[in-house]
This record gives structure tokens, C-alpha cells and sequence, in this order.
């Protein structure tokens, strides 16, 4: 089987679709971020999170009433595949008395279930904190680590292209978690492994990103004569089979994370799901025309 | 083909080395499925005959992350501004300033509350000395000493809190019996304990965060003590209806028995003020000689009595049986049957080894009520004796501790006294006489190393460290197994997955490419174990997207190969031009997510940690794999078989 044998689309120069999709995207995760925000996971705010067992037969609706009559904050509840539900209050309390108040309102309220806890994660505004600023220091230690790896194997163009993407990529991310929040069934806080899952993204992202930057690299010392934009869109068509053959296998793996891998996993995977798709666009659509955009100031620059 | 021997020769290496490593995990899947088919006594049976075996197998074996299993994972926080707030001899207004502001500062910032509290206060006194509030003449802390001497007396205390905080913690979490329990120091003044397998999560948080204080207690009369050992056991008596439990009781004394042929590890100790002479040696304990009730008494199935002169010894006990024998006592009408006041602890040692490596401590009788609070001792230190150069330990006490030490000792000589920390009995030794002007010794220390560890807790002990848990995570067990087969299932589907994609796409060289994936696997699971890494959901997770993206540089060379074949090239040159030109782009293209890996690795914490690993072992063992392995079937193929390799 061959897909994108011999490729010859026209993509550097119709690159400005790529910028109105990346626009678009980018101004509405952007505003949506100022709109609407993240909300951070109690790894990064501090708080207390319960599953309770034995509960799926609950509407969730109910559960959240009962709960907010009898704890004074305000409670998040969430299906939590076919376990139960997924609780999350921002206290600070004693964990037991917590745990134990939760477990006997819910037993009073719902009279007939036995009801357990199946995990709790509890997170210190401390420890809150600590996570927090290793979180922000891997994301930039990241994107630094890249950049300047980049500039020393590519130059400081390809550098810059690597990280427009990176951005770009993390960016909308982050937007569709902001725009999906509360309307998809599963929970999208920034948590730790959220963070695992950018990076992550990043790594795939750049992997992408690389793998046309070496076919350019070495088309410009092939096709000496030959313009700038156009040894870059041929690149991309050469490597376009490539590029294809490992989104789908990555995203075959990735959706079968998000299907099977369970409730723990799931805001994760999604997150990769993502990551992937716009990974694998932007380093044909963002990156690659990044060094010819700066490439043409250049040499207008010098001309 | 030439060439190729060393590659091949590299391959088996770090093929036989995965083998090797996992070898004891295939074992343990084995064991624990043969061990499931088992009827409960036979299994029991079988556990007995190889009980060290199997430990070794279990612990050789690939870590399950507690997300799996199922089990507590807490992180505990030594209150070191309490600590200051204890060591500080005298407070005024600007001290209590600047550990207010200490304290809220470290809440927020990447700062210890040591560094933060000599920070505020110098930033507040420019000219102010902190030798003012920690004056300690014992410790080298005197009025002159400098900001920077100070706050290094300040850092080592806060260290040995916190080197205490871990042996109090290890001491509970031995004692609630958990297996395989993992305590480790994280950073400055953390603690994080790992329980896999608890369910009672209020008895293991209360456990973990009580305050804990040094403190000497007066022992139970042995006389007094024997007779309520002596109705402990006949209360255990079994009735008539208890017959059905006789079977199992049988299998467990006979161990106890055998245990019981053993050397004795235990000498008596002696304390005695700093005039007396050679101490005398502890009374040997002898094997109990007196009429036992019958094997099937549920406490003697654990439990040894020692009916021993002079020792306030409840009885002894294996390590694995300690917590039963806790639940035994614990119930309120044995509880009655103790001589008033009394309570039973454990010692904080095994005082008797087995030769198959099995551990027996001693259940003491203490009274509950201390004494003297450990923050009267102003020194402790290991000394040698004069004459015998056997070791002892030297306490000083400041003169409150002296007077009540005095009188104490005057009442009660020939009588045991003993060094408690959290429950735990650290040290019994006999009152030789009348101890005045508080320095005190020990005497009669089995080795240097006893006397080190009485010192290091007379050391840390004595102030109150409070513990506080900031984080927790609990998996429970039946969520830890659903985990295990939502992990199982994506690894095994996404692996079939991918392998169908590539044989369709890129058919005999697909084949190949999929050799090398699964050799990937078995590479990425005996990395981990190897190195004794944990597997966690995250970890799995991690597996997964290395299957997926470990095939990119097998399609980065098959799809040059393709390109040099349209050319008109050979499939020899195609192939040795496919390898050769896509090696730049897939070393750039992984050297840098596995950058991405470490970064991961040196923020995250818990999970996040293990999902690194995978990440950067797969990333190398897919590098290897892809360019190394796949290689050398090629060449195999194309060179020595001259086979026409089909690259779709």
C-alpha cells in the first residue's frame, strides 16, 4: 500500500489557508482562555478528590445536590466510568472527616447503597504550590532545551520555526480544553499528568517538525539553484508519507488509550488525541512556513 | 554481512540482559496463577515451604506502582517552624515575627523554612544575632556564634528531625504490618510513605501524623506481669466450637517451635550512674518450662511466652505476626487482665534472629505513664568502657531532668527502666543504684551499633516532631486491578493494531519492523526492571505511545528506501541508502523528546515519574531496535539469502 507516493501538493505556496485555520484557532483559544479560563486540578490549587463506589445507579445531578446541602463548599461531581462518581471539594479539613462525611450524607441520601471510597487524592496548598512551579519549570525548561538544541544541530531560523510551532500547538491545546470543558463527560482539569501529556505533545510535535527540517536541510545543498519556498514545499512532500503513516499509527494507539485505558486516563489521552492532530499540521503548516517567512525577510533585509 | 558480528553479539547482550532481569517476573506471574488453582490450605502449605523463595522472586520482580495494586501513597511534612519555635530557648517579639513570615513563606515559595527564617529575621535585624534565642552550649552555640554557625545548627537539627520523623514512621508502619512498605526522604523536610495494599486509610493516617516525643517510662513488676500472662493465655483457651481452626494454628506453632532451637540473641542491660563499676551481665533467657496449654491457643500459635526473672517480658513474636498478635490484645477485656497501668510495646529491634532469617521481637510491659519527658537529656554519646572496652552510652540531663532522675532511680533500683519513643521501647535496661547529678550510663550493649542507635534517638527524640500529611493519594484495590486491565487491554490491542497497519502498508518490511517492536517491548519492560523502576498506570500509558511512535523511525527508513528504489537503485543500494540518509533526522527527532523525558522526570513527581521512564526507555530501545535490529535482518536477508524484500 502507498499513500502519498510522489506527493506534489501546492502547500508553501498556499500557506495562507494554514494561517487563517491557525488564526482562527489560536484567537478562539485565546479568548476562550480569558473567557472562560482553565480550571486547574486540585494537584495545582489544592483540594481533595474522592471516588465513591457503588453509586452509578445516581443520577449525578443528585449526587452534587446532596452533597452541597450538607458541605458548605461548593462540590464538583463527575460519572466516573462504571465505578461511581467522581467528587471533588475544595477543603482543607481533616481528610477522614471529610471522607466519612461524604460516605454517610450520600448513604443517608441515597438509602440502599454501600457506599465506598475506591481512590482519594488529596493535595496540601503547599504541596499545591511545589507542583505548580515544577510544572511551569518543565514546560519552559522543555521549550529552552529544544530551542537551543535546534539552533546548535539547525540554525536559529529552524529554531525559531520548532518552537512558533511548539506555541502554537500547546497554545490551542489549551484552548480546546478551556472551549471542551463541561461539555464533554469527562473531567479536563490541568493536573499533573495534563502537563505529562503537553509535553509530550511537544516531543511529538517536534518530531514531526524535525523530520522536514533534515529533508530541507539537505534538499538546500541538493537543489542549490532552486528557491527557497519551493525546496521547503518539496520537503514536505517527501516526507508526507512519513508523516502520515506515523500520525495514524500514533493516533491508533492513542485513541485505543482514550477507549480502553480507563477513567484515569482519559483527560490525558485526549489531550494526546489533540496533541497529535494539530502536531502533525503544524509542522507543515506553522513551521515550515515559519523559516520561509523569515527566510524571505532575509533576504529582502539583504537585498 | 560482514561486520555484522558485533551488532548481533549486542543484540543478544541486551536481549539476554532483558531476559535476565525479567526472568523473576515471568516467575511471580507464574507462581501467583499456580498459587490461585490452590485450595487455602494447600496454598498455605506451599507458601510455608517456600516462603524465602518466594520473597526473593516477589521482591526481584517488576514493581507494580500502588495505581495498580492498590494502596496509600502519602506525603508526610516535618513542622520544622514548630521545631524552631521548641529549640529557641527564649522568644521575643522579633522572633516570633520572623518565623510567622518563615512559615507563610515557605508555604509559597522554593524555600526551606530554616533558610526563609534566618532570611526574615536578618532582613528584619540587620544587626540582630540569632545565637540570642539558640544558645546551646552542648551543641558549640554560644553567644558569639555567628548568623551562618547558627543556622547550620539550625539546618542540622531540622535534618535530624526529620532523619527521626522516618525511623518513628518506619517504626508504625512496621508495627500496622504491612509488606513491602517504601519510606523515603524527599527533599529537605519530606517524608513520602508508599503502602501497597491498605485499606484502613483512617488507622494509617492517624498512625502517620501523630506527634511523637521521646520518654522514659518504669517497667511492669515481672512477677505481677507473669501472673496476667499466665490469664491472657488461659482467656485464649479454645472452646469446643474453636476445633475448626486447630488445622491451621498446627502449621503456624510448628514453625514457632522450630525457631525456638535457635541461639539466643538477648543479654540483659543495665543502667547505672557514672560510678558504678563493671556491670554485671544480663540474665540469658531460658526457654519456657512451664506446662503450655495445647498448640491450638490462638495467642501461643503467635506468641512465646518468656516467663524469664527479673525482665518485664509479655512474650516474643515473629515480625509477620506482630500485628495479629496486636489485634489479639487489643480487645478491651485482655486489655482489663494487664497489671494496672501498664501497657504493652514492642522493642524498636529484633533481640532474636533466626537462621533461616526470620526476625522475633519482644513484647515489653511498660508503664503507661512517663516518668520523664525526653527534652530533659541535653547529651547523649556512645562511649567505651574503661577496663572491658565495651560500649555504653553516656546521657546528660539538664537539673530539672536530674532531680526527678534522682528520686526516680532512688525508688526504684533493681527495678527496669526503659526509653520510649512513639510507642516503641528503644532501650530496657536495670536501675544498678541510685543515679544523682544526671549523667547516667547504659551498660551491657550487645555492640556498638546498639548504643549508636539508643544515642541517635536520645539525639532526635527529644523533641516533639510533629508530622503532617500534605498530600495523600489512595487507590483501592478493586479500581488498582481495573486499572491493570484497561492498561493490559491498550497495550495488547494498540500493539495488534499497529502490527496489522504495518504489514499492510509496508508488507515483508512491515514483518520485520514489527520483530523490532516486539523486541521493543520486552526491551522497555527489562529496562525497568533492571533498574528497579515502578510500573504505573501513567507508566503504561507511556508504553502504548512508544508503540506507536517507536515504528517512526522504521517508517522514516522504509519510506527512503522507497524513495532511493524509485530511483532505479538496487534493493542493496536502496537499503543501505535508506539506512544511512534517515539517520540524521531520526537522531535529532529522539534526542530531543528524550530531553522532553528528563525534563519530566526532574519535575514530576509520583506517576508523572514512571510515565518518564517509559517514555526515554522506549525512546532508546526503539533507537536501538530500529536501526540496529532491523538492520541486521535486512542484511541477512537481502545480502546472504539474496531474498527480494518486498517494501509495499
Amino acid at each position: 500500500m502507498r499513500l502519498f507516493e510522489d506527493a506534489d501538493y501546492s502547500l508553501i505556496p498556499n500557506r495562507r489557508i494554514g494561517y487563517m485555520i491557525s488564526g482562527t484557532l489560536l484567537v478562539l483559544s485565546i479568548l476562550s482562555l480569558l473567557w472562560r479560563g482553565l480550571a486547574l486540578g486540585i494537584d495545582f490549587r489544592g483540594g481533595m478528590e474522592f471516588v465513591v463506589g457503588n453509586t452509578t445507579d445516581i443520577a449525578t445531578v443528585e449526587l452534587r445536590s446532596a452533597l452541597a446541602d450538607e458541605l458548605a463548599d461548593e462540590p464538583e461531581a463527575k460519572r466516573f466510568g462504571e465505578t461511581g462518581h467522581l467528587i471533588r471539594i475544595s477543603s482543607s479539613d481533616d481528610i477522614t472527616a471529610v471522607e466519612n462525611r461524604v460516605v454517610n450524607v450520600l448513604e443517608a441520601a441515597f438509602p440502599g447503597h454501600d457506599v465506598r471510597i475506591e481512590k482519594t487524592n488529596v493535595v496540601g496548598p503547599r504541596f499545591a504550590e511545589d507542583l505548580k512551579r515544577g510544572a511551569i519549570y518543565a514546560v519552559f525548561g522543555a521549550l529552552l532545551v529544544i530551542f537551543l538544541y535546534i539552533m546548535i544541530r539547525f540554525e536559529w531560523r529552524y529554531s525559531l520555526g520548532a518552537v512558533a510551532a511548539l506555541v502554537h500547538d500547546v497554545t490551542i491545546t489549551l484552548g480546546l480544553f478551556s472551549i471542551f470543558a463541561g461539555v464533554v463527560p469527562f473531567s479536563l482539569q490541568i493536573d499533573q499528568s495534563i502537563i505529562a501529556a503537553f509535553l509530550t505533545i511537544v516531543g511529538y510535535s517536534l518530531n514531526d517538525t524535525v523530520v522536514v527540517f533534515d529533508r530541507v536541510r539537505e534538499y538546500v545543498n541538493l537543489f542549490k539553484t532552486e528557491p527557497f519556498d519551493e525546496i521547503v514545499n518539496r520537503s514536505i512532500n517527501a516526507t508526507l508519507s512519513r508523516t502520515v503513516v506515523t500520525s495514524v499509527t500514533t493516533l491508533i494507539v492513542v485513541s485505543i488509550l482514550f477507549l480502553f485505558g480507563g477513567e484515569v486516563l482519559r483527560g490525558f489521552s485526549f489531550a494526546l488525541i489533540i496533541g497529535v492532530v494539530i502536531g502533525t499540521y503544524s509542522s507543515i503548516f506553522v513551521a515550515s512556513p515559519t523559516i520561509v517567512e523569515l527566510e524571505r525577510r532575509l533576504e529582502k533585509s539583504t537585498a | 554481512m560482514q561486520g555484522n558480528g558485533f551488532k548481533i553479539g549486542l543484540t543478544i547482550f541486551f536481549v539476554g540482559l532483558c531476559g535476565f532481569y525479567l526472568f523473576p517476573t515471568v516467575q511471580n506471574l507464574y507462581v501467583s496463577y499456580k498459587m490461585n488453582g490452590m485450595e487455602p490450605t494447600e496454598r498455605a502449605e506451599y507458601q510455608a515451604d517456600n516462603r524465602q523463595w518466594l520473597q526473593q522472586v516477589d521482591q526481584s520482580s517488576l514493581n507494580l506502582g500502588l495505581d495498580l495494586q492498590g494502596g496509600m501513597h502519602v506525603t508526610l511534612e516535618v513542622e520544622v517552624a514548630n521545631l524552631l519555635d521548641q529549640l529557641a530557648v527564649n522568644q521575643d517579639e522579633a522572633f516570633r515575627t520572623a518565623l510567622r513570615a518563615a512559615d507563610q513563606r515557605a508555604r509559597t515559595e522554593d524555600i526551606s523554612v530554616v533558610e526563609a527564617f534566618v532570611d526574615e529575621f536578618e532582613a528584619a535585624n540587620p544587626d540582630g544575632r540569632l545565637s540570642r534565642y539558640f544558645r546551646n552550649e552542648t551543641e558549640g552555640v554560644t553567644r558569639r556564634s555567628s548568623n551562618d554557625d547558627v543556622a547550620e545548627y539550625l539546618r542540622k537539627q531540622a535534618d535530624s528531625a526529620v532523619q527521626n520523623g522516618i525511623q518513628v514512621v518506619r517504626n508504625r508502619v512496621n508495627q500496622y504490618g504491612v509488606t513491602e512498605p517504601s519510606i523515603q526522604r524527599q527533599g529537605d523536610e519530606r517524608i513520602v510513605v508508599e503502602l501497597p495494599g491498605v485499606s484502613n486509610r483512617e488507622r494509617v493516617r492517624d498512625l502517620l501524623e501523630s506527634a511523637s516525643q521521646l520518654s522514659f517510662h518504669l517497667m511492669a513488676n515481672p512477677q505481677q506481669l507473669n501472673e496476667s500472662v499466665q490469664r491472657i493465655i488461659e482467656y485464649y483457651e479454645p472452646t469446643a466450637e474453636d476445633s475448626a481452626r486447630i488445622a491451621a494454628a498446627n502449621a503456624a506453632d510448628t514453625a514457632m517451635a522450630s525457631a525456638g532451637d535457635t541461639s539466643e540473641a538477648t543479654t540483659g542491660t543495665d543502667i547505672a550512674g557514672s560510678a558504678q563499676e563493671t556491670p554485671q551481665e544480663g540474665t540469658s533467657l531460658s526457654a519456657p518450662g512451664e506446662d503450655q496449654p495445647g498448640p491450638q491457643n490462638d495467642l501461643l500459635a503467635l506468641m512465646q511466652p518468656m516467663p524469664a526473672q527479673g525482665q518485664p517480658i509479655f512474650g516474643r513474636v515473629f515480625a509477620s505476626d506482630t500485628s495479629r498478635v496486636n489485634d489479639l490484645l487489643a480487645r478491651p477485656e485482655v486489655q482489663r487482665m494487664l497489671p494496672p497501668g501498664t501497657e504493652l510495646m514492642w522493642t524498636s529491634s529484633p533481640r532474636l534472629t533466626t537462621q533461616d532469617g526470620r526476625e522475633a521481637y519482644h513484647l515489653l510491659a511498660v508503664q503507661g505513664e512517663p516518668e520523664l519527658a525526653g527534652e530533659v537529656v541535653t547529651q547523649a554519646s556512645v562511649q567505651f568502657d574503661r577496663q572491658t572496652n565495651e560500649p555504653k552510652v553516656s546521657i546528660t540531663m539538664n537539673s530539672d531532668g536530674a532531680r526527678i532522675w534522682d528520686r526516680i532511680t532512688a525508688a526504684n533500683v533493681g527495678d527496669q527502666v526503659s526509653i520510649v519513643l512513639d510507642g516503641i521501647v528503644y532501650s530496657n535496661a536495670t536501675i544498678q543504684g541510685r543515679i544523682s547529678g544526671g549523667r547516667t550510663e547504659i551498660t551491657g550493649l550487645e555492640s556498638r551499633q546498639e548504643a549508636q542507635d539508643i544515642v541517635t534517638v536520645l539525639q532526635s527524640g527529644r523533641l516533639r516532631t510533629d508530622l503532617n500529611i500534605i498530600s495523600e493519594r489512595t487507590v483501592g484495590p478493586s479500581l488498582g486491578e481495573e486499572s491493570t486491565r484497561a492498561g493490559f487491554i491498550s497495550v495488547v490491542s494498540g500493539f495488534l493494531l499497529v502490527v496489522l497497519f504495518m504489514i499492510m502498508y509496508y508488507q515483508t518490511a512491515g514483518v520485520v519492523a514489527n520483530v523490532a517492536l516486539l523486541l521493543n517491548v520486552i526491551l522497555i519492560l527489562g529496562i525497568l526492571a533492571g533498574f528497579g523502576a515502578t510500573l504505573t498506570l501513567p507508566g503504561i500509558a507511556g508504553i502504548v505511545l512508544t508503540i506507536g511512535m517507536a515504528v517512526d523511525a522504521n517508517v522514516l527508513i522504509f519510506d527512503r528506501v522507497r524513495e532511493e528504489q524509485s530511483t532505479g537503485k538496487t534493493l542493496r543500494a536502496a537499503v543501505n541508502a535508506g539506512y544511512e540518509e534517515s539517520l540524521s533526522a531520526i537522531l535529532d527527532a529522539n534526542i530531543t523528546t528524550f530531553f522532553v523525558g528528563v525534563i519530566l522526570y526532574s519535575f514530576g513527581v509520583g506517576p508523572i515519574k514512571g510515565f518518564a521512564v517509559t517514555l526515554m526507555a522506549g525512546i532508546l530501545s526503539s533507537l536501538f531496535t530500529a536501526i540496529i535490529v532491523t538492520r541486521i535482518i535486512f542484511d541477512y536477508m537481502v545480502e546472504e539469502r539474496r531474498l527480494q524484500v518486498s517494501y509495499g
